[in-house]
C-alpha cells in the first residue's frame, strides 16, 4: 500500500511516549520496586541507558533501508517465508500487548469507579474507541496524539508536583536497595519496559526521513525514562518500602493524596479522564498497526472490513484471564519481562542479517 | 438468475469504495495543468420543479425551444417569440413598449421590453425612450450600417450596452434587470443595463457585533458586496470572478481572491466545485455552503459564513477565497480551520492583552457549553467523592424533594431551554430577546419552587446557555448544542469514562476531516510550522510576519521583520 | 435500451439493499441503547447515599467490634413522621444523640464492613464512607492489638480518604462520637475538620491521618503515633481540679497549659469533645500516652512544628510568666551513627520566637537582656525534650520520632538494614541534644514602662 502520509518527529515521539508510558498508569512503579527495592530508580536509569544503546544499534543497521518497516526488511531477507514468520511474531506480540492493556485498564476502571458494572460493559468503551480509531486511520490517530499527549504529560507533572509537600525523600535510603546483582543482572531483562519501541520500527514507512526516526526514538526514550524515574522516586518517598509493594495502582494512590485545604481534595477522579485517554490512544495505534501488519503479511488489499472481526476477536480474548491477579501476572512477569527479546534481540538479528545480505549483494553487483 | 447471483455477490463480496484522497492543497510553484474538469452535463430526473417556469416546459416537448431561436430581422417574429417566452400577458410585470423612431428618414418600428420592478424606470424613460423617440424626430440621423449600430452610436446615451443575436442571452439579461431594444430590420438586439431594483441599504451587521471596528455589513446585491470588499482591499491583483450557479436560477456568484497570494490550485478547486453544481435553483449562500462542503455529517462547519466585509478582507489577504452569492448577506470563505471558527472579527483590532483574554474566555465558554452538563451528571452520580463535603450536603438538601433522577432533570431543563431559544427567534423583535431570557428565568424559578428541578441545575443550564452564546460562529454553536446532548447521555452511562470516550471519538473525527484540502485541525495537527502563535494565544501584531503555513500561499511573508520602523530612533537611521 | 433498463434495475436493487441494511443498523443501535440504558449500573444519586462523617471502633461485648457511625442528615429529611428524626438502633446498642444535621447509629459485628451491611439493612440509604472525616478507635481496642484486623481493610477499600483523621479515644469511641456537637459551625463535618486542624497553631496534638498512621505502622524505621481525644470530664467550672495533670512529675509548682491529657483540661462549656496529647504505638499495639507538652516536642523534633504560644516561667521573678510565640526557624538537623551496637543520635533544633506578653514587666526587650530569656527558653526546652526522648526510649521503647529514617543512611543494602533490627535497638540510644533559640521580634511594644513610670 503506497502511502502519502508523512509524520514529523513530534507525531512519532508522541505516539511512542504514549505507548511506552501507559504502564506508568498501571502497575509499573510497583514492579520496578519489586525488582530493585529502594534502588528502583537506579534500575530505571540502567534500563533506559541500555534501551537507548539498543535503539542506536538498531538505527545504525536500519539506516540503509530508508522507509522500510520490519515486514519489508524480513521480506527482503527471506522472501515470503520471512515475511510471514516475522509477521506472525509481531501479530502475536501486538495482540498480547493490546489484550493486556485492554483488560487491565477495564479492571482498574471497575475497581476505581464503576464497581458494579459488568466487565463487558466497561470494556465496550475501550473496544469501541479502538475500532473507531482504526477506522479513521493512522493519520487521524497521530494528530490526536499530538493534541492529547501534552495534556497527559502536563497532568502527570501536576500530580507529581502536587504531592511533593508530603513526600519524604529519606525513604530512598538505603541506596542500593536489594543489591547490585538483583538490579544489574536480573534487571537487564527489564529492558522490556521499553518493549513498545517495536511500534517505531513498524511506523518507519510513515516517517519523513531517517533523521525523523532517530530523533523520535531518542526523544521518546529519554522522555519516557524521565517519567519513569520521577514516578518511582516520588512513589518511594510517599509510601515507604516495603509497604508500597501492596498498592495496585501506584499513580492513582499518589493522586489521592493531593490535599490543599478543604477544597482541593480527592481530585483523582479528574485523572481518570487523563488515564483513559492514554489507554484509548495506545489501543487505537496498536490495533491499527495490528490490522496493518496483518494485511501486509498476508497480502490482503483492504483493511477496513477486518476492523469489526478483529475487534470482536480481541474483545473475546481479553476475557480469558480469570481476574486482575492473572492479568497482572501476565503483564508484569511475562509481557514486560521477556518482550525485550522481540523488540531488541530479534530486531537486531534481523536487521544485521539483512545488512549482510545487502552488503553481499552490492559486492556482487559491483564486481560484475 | 443473474440478478440473484449479482445480489449474492453484493452481499458477500466486499467492494472497497474508491477512496479519492479528495483535494490536497499542494505547495506553490505549480505551473502544471489545472484541475478544472469539464462541466457535468448529465441530466437528472429532478428537473420537474413546481416553481413558475418562465419558459413553459410544456412547450418544450411540442415545438423547438423559443429561446434557442436567433433574433430575426422581422420585428413581428421577435415580438411573438418574446411574448411566448415570457408568457405575456400572464406575466403582469413584464412590460412591452412599442414605438417608432426616425432612422435614415424612415420610420422604424421598435419595441422595448423589461421587467417592471427590476429596472430603474427613470433611467428607462429618460435615457432610452426619450432620446430614441424624441431626439430621433428632432434630428434626422443619417448613417450607414445596421440600424442597431446607428442607434448605439448616435441615439442611445446609456453607459452600459451590449449586442446579442440570440434569445438565450437576451432572456438571461432581461431577467437580471436589463431592458432589451428590438429594432425592425436588425438581427441584433441591444441590451442596456438599467438595473434598479429595490434593495436594502448598507447597514450594521446583524449577527456579528463588534465594539471596535467598522460597522458595515453586507447586503443582498452581489455588486454592492464585491464593492465593499474591494473598497477595503485596494489591490490591483484582487480578482472578482463571476460564476453563475443554478441551472435555472442562474444566481450570480462571485469568487474573490488575490491572484499572487492565493494558491492557484485552491482557486481552481473552488471554481470546479461551483461550476459542477447541477441544481435548478439556488436561493441563499447557505445552500451553496452545503453543496460544496467536504463532509455533510461533520458537526462543525467547514465553510466560514460572515456578514462583515472587513473580516472577509482580512481572510482574503491571508490567502483564502471568498464566495459572494447574490441574494444573501452572508459571504462564504474557504478554507477554514476549527481555530478560525473560534475567532471573532475583533481579535486583530484590539490590543494584545485584551485579545488574548477574550480568546481565553471564549474558549472557556465553548468548553462549558459542550461538557458542563455532562460533567455535572458524571460527578454527582458516579464520582461523589470529588465534591467538597459542604457542597455535597447542600446539594443533597436541595435534591431531597426532587422526584426525578439527575439525568432526567437535566434533559428536561436543557430541552426547555432550547425550546425557549427557538421560540424567541420568532417573537417580534422589540420584545423578543428579553422575553426569551425572562421566560427562561421565570420558568426556572417556578420549576424550582415546584420542586421539579433543583436550584443548582438552573445555574448549570444557564451557564451552558451563556457559554453557547459566546461562540462566535453561528453554525459552530449549533454543533455544540447538539453534541451536548450526546455527552449527557454518555456521562449518564459511564461517568468520566463515557465523556472521555466521546471526546476522543469527536477529536478523531475532526482530525481526519478536511476543508478544501486543508486539515481541519491545522496548525496543531499536523504541526505544520513552528509558528503556533495564531492558535491559542495571539502574538502581538508586530510579530505576525508569516501567513498561515497550511494555506500554501505564494507569498508567505506579510510583514517585514521589523514592521514598526519607527522604533529605530537612532541618529544615523532615518525613517523613510 | 436493454442495458439501460437492467442497469436501472440494478440501481434500484442497490437502493433497496442499502435501505434494508440501514434499517437493520438502526435497529441494532436502538437495541444497544435500550440494553445499555436499562441499567446504569453504577449511577447513584447523591440523595440515595447516606454519608458517614465519623466512624468509631470499640471492642464489642457480643462480637468482635462495635461500630458507631455519625451520618449526615439532609435538611428536608425526617420532618414528617413522629418523634425522633430517623434514629435507628441496630441489633445491639443504643443509638441516641441526634441533632438536626446528623444522626448516630451503633452496631456490633464481626468487622467494619460486616457491620456496615447491618446498618445498610436498617436505614433507608446506602452508607458511603467517601466523606468520612474522622476514624476514632478506643484505647482498649488499640491496646489489645486487634487493630491490625481492621487497619488493612481500611487501607484496601477505595472509599476511605487517605486524609481522614485518625484518633485514639480515652474511653469509648461511641461516647466520644455521641458527644460531638456543633457549636460554632453549622455541621458536624466542618466542626471535626477544623477541630483536627487546630494542632497547627496550638501544637497540642499531631496531624495523624489514616495514611500516615498506616505507613508508620508498616514502616521498618519508625513507629506510629495518633492523636489523643476524649470527652471533657467537667460539667461546671466549680469542679475543676488538677489531680490528673502531669505537672507534678515535672517538678513544677503549677501546671502549664500543656500538662494535661485529653479529657482533663480544666474547662467547661462549648463542646465536650477534646483533643490533647498523643498515643504511641509499637507495631500496631498501643503502648502509652503522652501529654500535650510531649506532643509539642514530638512536632519539634520531627520538623512538623508550626508555631504556638509557650508560657515560660520568668527567670527573675517567681510566679510570673513570659509568653513567647515560638516558631521553627529551620528543620532540625539529625544525625544517627552507630557506636558498636548502640545508636548515637545527634539532634540540632533551630527555633525562634516573638514576645507576646511579659507579665513581670522586666525589660527583656533590651538587647542586653534578651540573652537571659533566650537561655531560659533554651534550658526549658532542652529539659523538656530530654525528658521526652527518655520517655520514648525507656518507657515506650518505640521510635516514634522516626530516627530510623536517618539511621538508614548508614547502610547500603536493604538486607543489612533489615538485619540491623533498628526498632529493637532504639531503646539503647544515646542522645546529644542542642537547642538554639533566638528572639526575633517583640510585638507591638519595644519596652515596658511599669506603673507610676518606673
Amino acid at each position: 500500500m503506497k502511502t502519502i502520509i508523512k509524520f514529523g518527529k513530534w507525531e512519532m515521539s508522541a505516539i511512542l511516549i504514549n505507548a511506552m508510558s501507559t504502564k506508568v498508569f498501571l502497575n509499573f512503579p510497583r514492579t520496578a520496586l519489586e525488582v530493585g527495592g529502594t534502588a528502583g530508580w537506579i534500575l530505571i536509569l540502567y534500563v533506559t541507558l541500555l534501551s537507548i544503546i539498543g535503539f542506536l544499534i538498531i538505527y545504525m543497521l536500519y539506516k540503509r533501508f530508508n522507509g522500510k518497516d520490519l515486514i519489508d526488511i524480513s521480506e527482503y531477507l527471506a522472501g515470503s517465508v520471512g515475511r510471514i514468520i516475522s509477521g506472525l511474531i509481531i501479530i502475536t506480540v501486538l495482540t498480547l500487548m493490546i489484550i493486556v492493556i485492554l483488560r487491565e485498564f477495564s479492571e482498574d476502571m471497575k475497581t476505581i469507579t464503576l464497581i458494579s458494572s459488568p466487565l463487558s460493559f466497561v470494556m465496550i468503551f475501550f473496544a469501541a474507541a479502538m475500532a473507531v480509531g482504526a477506522y479513521f486511520g493512522i493519520e487521524a490517530i497521530a494528530r490526536c496524539h499530538v493534541i492529547i499527549v501534552p495534556i497527559i504529560v502536563a497532568a502527570y507533572f501536576l500530580i507529581i508536583v502536587g504531592v511533593l509537600p508530603q513526600s519524604d525523600f529519606s525513604q530512598i535510603f538505603p541506596l542500593l536497595g536489594s543489591g547490585t546483582d538483583k538490579i544489574f543482572l536480573q534487571g537487564t531483562v527489564r529492558m522490556s519496559f521499553f518493549a513498545e519501541l517495536l511500534i517505531l520500527f513498524l511506523l518507519t514507512s510513515f516517517a519523513k526521513d531517517n533523521k525523523t526516526v532517530k530523533k523520535a526514538g531518542i526523544i521518546s526514550l529519554t522522555a519516557t525514562g524521565l517519567f519513569f524515574l520521577m514516578v518511582v522516586i516520588v512513589y518511594i518517598s510517599l509510601f515507604p518500602y516495603p509497604s508500597d509493594l501492596e498498592n495496585f495502582l501506584p499513580l492513582y494512590q499518589i493522586a489521592r493524596l493531593i490535599d490543599y485545604g478543604r477544597f482541593l481534595q480527592r481530585v483523582e477522579s479528574i485523572f481518570v479522564l487523563i488515564w483513559s485517554s492514554a489507554a484509548f490512544l495506545f489501543l487505537s495505534v496498536s490495533f491499527y498497526l495490528l490490522i496493518h501488519i496483518f494485511t501486509k503479511t498476508f497480502r490482503i488489499k483492504h483493511y477496513k472490513p477486518l476492523i469489526l472481526p478483529f475487534t470482536a476477536i480481541i474483545y473475546a480474548l481479553s476475557f480469558i484471564p480469570d481476574g486482575l491477579p492473572e492479568i497482572v501476572q501476565i503483564d508484569a512477569y511475562f509481557v514486560h519481562k521477556y518482550f525485550f527479546i522481540v523488540t531488541f534481540i530479534f530486531t537486531i538479528l534481523l536487521y544485521a542479517a539483512a545488512n549482510i545480505k545487502s552488503a553481499g549483494r552490492r559486492r556482487d553487483t559491483s564486481d560484475a | 438468475m443473474s440478478d440473484f447471483g449479482s445480489l449474492l455477490k453484493k452481499i458477500f463480496i466486499y467492494e472497497e469504495k474508491v477512496k479519492d484522497e479528495g483535494f490536497i492543497l499542494k505547495d506553490k510553484a505549480s505551473s502544471a495543468s489545472s484541475d478544472i474538469d469539464t462541466i457535468d452535463e448529465g441530466s437528472d430526473d429532478n428537473n420537474e420543479s413546481g416553481k413558475n417556469s418562465k419558459s413553459s416546459s410544456s412547450m418544450q416537448r411540442d415545438e423547438p425551444d423559443p429561446q434557442k431561436k436567433p433574433v430575426s430581422i422581422d420585428i413581428e417574429n421577435n415580438l411573438i417569440n418574446i411574448k411566448k417566452i415570457f408568457s405575456y400577458p400572464d406575466n403582469s410585470d413584464f412590460v412591452i413598449r412599442k414605438f417608432v423612431i426616425n432612422l435614415n428618414s424612415k420610420n422604424t418600428k421598435t419595441f422595448v421590453v423589461f421587467f417592471d420592478g427590476l429596472v430603474d424606470r427613470d433611467v428607462v424613460d429618460r435615457d432610452i425612450l426619450q432620446p430614441m423617440m424624441v431626439m430621433s424626430q428632432l434630428k434626422d440621423v443619417q448613417c450607414k450600417g445596421s440600424p442597431v449600430n446607428c442607434i448605439l452610436r448616435h441615439l442611445l446615451p446609456q453607459n452600459q450596452t451590449k449586442l446579442y443575436d440570440n434569445f438565450e442571452e437576451t432572456v438571461d439579461d432581461i431577467l437580471t434587470g436589463s431592458c432589451a431594444i428590438f429594432v425592425n430590420g436588425s438581427s441584433q438586439v441591444i441590451i442596456s443595463d438599467v438595473k434598479g431594483w429595490e434593495h436594502r441599504n448598507v447597514e450594521r451587521p446583524n449577527t456579528e457585533m463588534v465594539i471596535r471596528g467598522p460597522q458595515e455589513g453586507f447586503t443582498e446585491i452581489v455588486r454592492i458586496n464585491t464593492a465593499l470588499i474591494r473598497k477595503i482591499v485596494r489591490d490591483d491583483k484582487l480578482i472578482a470572478e463571476n460564476i453563475p450557479v443554478g441551472k435555472r436560477s442562474k444566481t450570480p456568484c462571485t469568487i474573490m481572491y488575490i491572484k499572487d497570494i492565493a494558491n492557484k490550485r485552491l482557486v481552481d478547486e473552488v471554481r470546479r466545485r461551483l461550476k459542477s453544481l447541477n441544481v435548478d435553483y439556488v436561493i441563499d449562500s447557505g445552500e451553496i455552503e452545503q453543496l460544496i462542503e467536504d463532509n455533510t455529517f461533520l458537526p462543525a462547519p467547514q465553510v466560514l459564513a460572515t456578514e462583515r466585509p472587513d473580516r472577509v478582507a482580512s481572510l482574503i489577504v491571508e490567502g483564502r477565497v471568498a464566495i459572494v452569492v447574490n441574494g444573501s448577506p452572508f459571504v462564504l470563505v474557504v478554507p477554514v480551520t476549527l481555530f478560525e471558527l473560534l475567532r471573532s472579527a475583533e481579535d486583530t483590532y484590539i490590543r494584545f492583552p485584551y485579545s488574548n483574554f477574550v480568546r481565553f474566555i471564549r474558549l472557556f465558554g465553548t468548553v462549558l457549553a459542550l461538557i458542563l452538563p455532562a460533567l455535572y451528571i458524571a460527578i454527582t452520580t458516579f464520582h461523589q467523592e470529588m465534591i467538597p463535603t459542604d457542597l455535597l450536603l447542600a446539594i443533597e438538601n436541595s435534591r431531597e424533594k426532587v422526584p426525578f433522577p439527575s439525568v432526567i432533570e437535566i434533559l428536561i431543563m436543557e430541552l426547555s431551554f432550547e425550546l425557549i431559544r427557538e421560540a424567541g427567534v420568532r417573537i417580534p423583535t422589540p420584545i423578543g430577546p428579553t422575553l426569551g431570557i425572562i421566560g427562561a428565568l421565570i420558568l426556572g424559578q417556578a420549576a424550582v419552587s415546584a420542586s421539579i428541578v433543583s436550584p443548582i441545575l438552573i445555574i448549570i443550564v444557564a451557564l451552558t446557555g451563556i457559554g453557547s452564546f459566546a461562540i462566535p460562529s453561528f453554525s459552530l454553536s449549533f454543533a455544540v448544542r447538539i453534541l451536548r446532548f450526546i455527552y449527557i447521555l454518555l456521562a449518564a452511562l459511564a461517568g468520566f469514562l463515557g465523556i472521555t470516550a466521546g471526546l476522543f471519538i469527536l477529536l478523531l473525527w475532526l482530525a481526519s476531516s478536511k476543508s478544501f484540502g486543508v486539515r481541519f485541525l491545522a496548525p496543531i495537527a499536523p504541526l505544520t510550522s513552528d509558528d503556533l502563535t495564531q492558535v491559542l494565544s495571539r502574538a502581538p501584531i508586530w510579530k505576525q510576519e508569516m501567513r498561515p503555513d497550511f494555506l500554501n500561499t505564494f507569498k508567505r511573508k506579510q510583514q517585514a521583520y521589523i514592521s514598526r520602523s519607527w522604533i529605530n530612533r537612532g541618529k544615523n537611521k532615518r525613517v523613510r | 435500451m436493454q442495458q439501460q433498463i437492467s442497469s436501472r434495475q440494478g440501481g434500484a436493487e442497490i437502493h433497496l439493499m442499502r435501505r434494508l441494511i440501514r434499517r437493520l443498523l438502526y435497529l441494532l443501535i436502538l437495541t444497544c441503547f435500550i440494553v445499555l440504558f436499562s441499567g446504569c449500573y453504577d449511577a447513584s444519586e447523591i440523595e440515595d447515599n447516606g454519608y458517614a462523617i465519623a466512624v468509631g471502633l470499640d471492642k464489642g461485648t457480643t462480637n468482635s467490634v462495635r461500630v458507631t457511625l455519625m451520618l449526615a442528615v439532609p435538611e428536608g429529611a425526617g420532618k414528617s413522621g413522629g418523634s425522633g428524626s430517623g434514629s435507628d438502633a441496630g441489633p445491639e446498642g443504643a443509638g441516641s444523640g441526634s441533632s438536626s444535621t446528623s444522626t448516630i447509629v451503633t452496631v456490633e459485628g464481626p468487622s467494619l464492613y460486616g457491620s456496615m451491611n447491618m446498618i445498610n439493612a436498617s436505614i433507608s440509604k446506602q452508607v458511603s464512607f467517601s466523606h468520612a472525616v474522622l476514624l476514632a478507635v478506643s484505647e482498649d481496642l488499640a491496646r489489645s492489638g486487634d487493630l491490625e484486623k481492621f487497619i488493612h481493610g481500611i487501607e484496601r477499600g477505595r472509599e476511605f480518604r487517605p486524609q481522614t483523621n485518625f484518633a485514639i479515644v480515652r474511653g469509648t469511641a461511641e461516647q466520644y462520637i455521641n458527644s460531638i456537637k456543633t457549636v460554632l459551625s453549622n455541621s458536624e463535618y466542618k466542626h471535626l475538620d477544623l477541630a483536627f486542624n487546630t494542632f497547627r497553631y496550638t501544637s497540642f496534638s499531631v496531624d495523624s491521618t489514616i495514611f500516615s498512621f498506616y505507613n508508620q505502622v508498616e514502616s521498618t524505621s519508625e513507629e506510629a503515633v495518633a492523636t489523643l481525644a476524649s470527652i471533657n470530664k467537667y460539667n461546671k467550672s466549680e469542679e475543676f481540679n488538677n489531680d490528673s495533670s502531669t505537672y507534678k512529675s515535672k517538678s513544677r509548682t503549677m501546671p502549664l497549659e500543656r500538662d494535661f491529657y485529653a479529657g482533663d483540661l480544666p474547662r467547661s462549656g462549648g463542646t465536650k469533645d477534646e483533643i490533647a496529647g498523643l498515643a504511641a504505638f509499637s507495631g500496631e499495639r498501643m503502648v502509652g500516652i503522652l501529654d500535650a507538652e510531649d506532643a509539642a516536642y514530638y512536632l519539634i523534633t520531627t520538623g512538623k512544628y508550626n508555631h504556638s504560644y509557650w508560657n515560660i516561667p520568668d527567670p527573675l521573678k517567681k510566679g510570673y510568666y513570659v509568653v513567647i510565640n515560638i516558631k521553627q526557624n529551620r528543620t532540625p538537623r539529625i544525625d544517627v551513627k552507630f557506636t558498636g551496637d548502640k545508636p548515637y543520635i545527634n539532634l540540632n533544633l533551630y527555633l525562634e520566637g516573638d514576645f507576646v506578653s511579659i507579665q513581670s514587666g522586666i525589660n527583656y526587650e533590651n538587647p542586653n537582656n534578651i540573652g537571659i530569656i533566650e537561655n531560659t527558653v533554651k534550658t526549658f526546652l532542652s529539659n523538656g525534650i530530654s525528658n521526652y526522648l527518655n520517655t520514648t526510649t525507656k518507657v515506650l521503647c518505640a521510635d516514634i520520632n522516626g530516627f530510623g529514617n536517618y539511621a538508614k543512611r548508614n547502610f547500603l543494602f536493604w538486607q543489612d538494614w533489615i538485619n540491623s533490627n533498628w526498632l529493637n535497638k532504639y531503646k539503647d540510644s544515646v542522645f546529644k541534644l542542642e537547642v538554639s533559640f533566638k528572639v526575633r521580634r517583640t510585638g507591638m511594644m519595644v519596652m515596658t514602662i511599669m506603673e507610676n513610670g518606673k
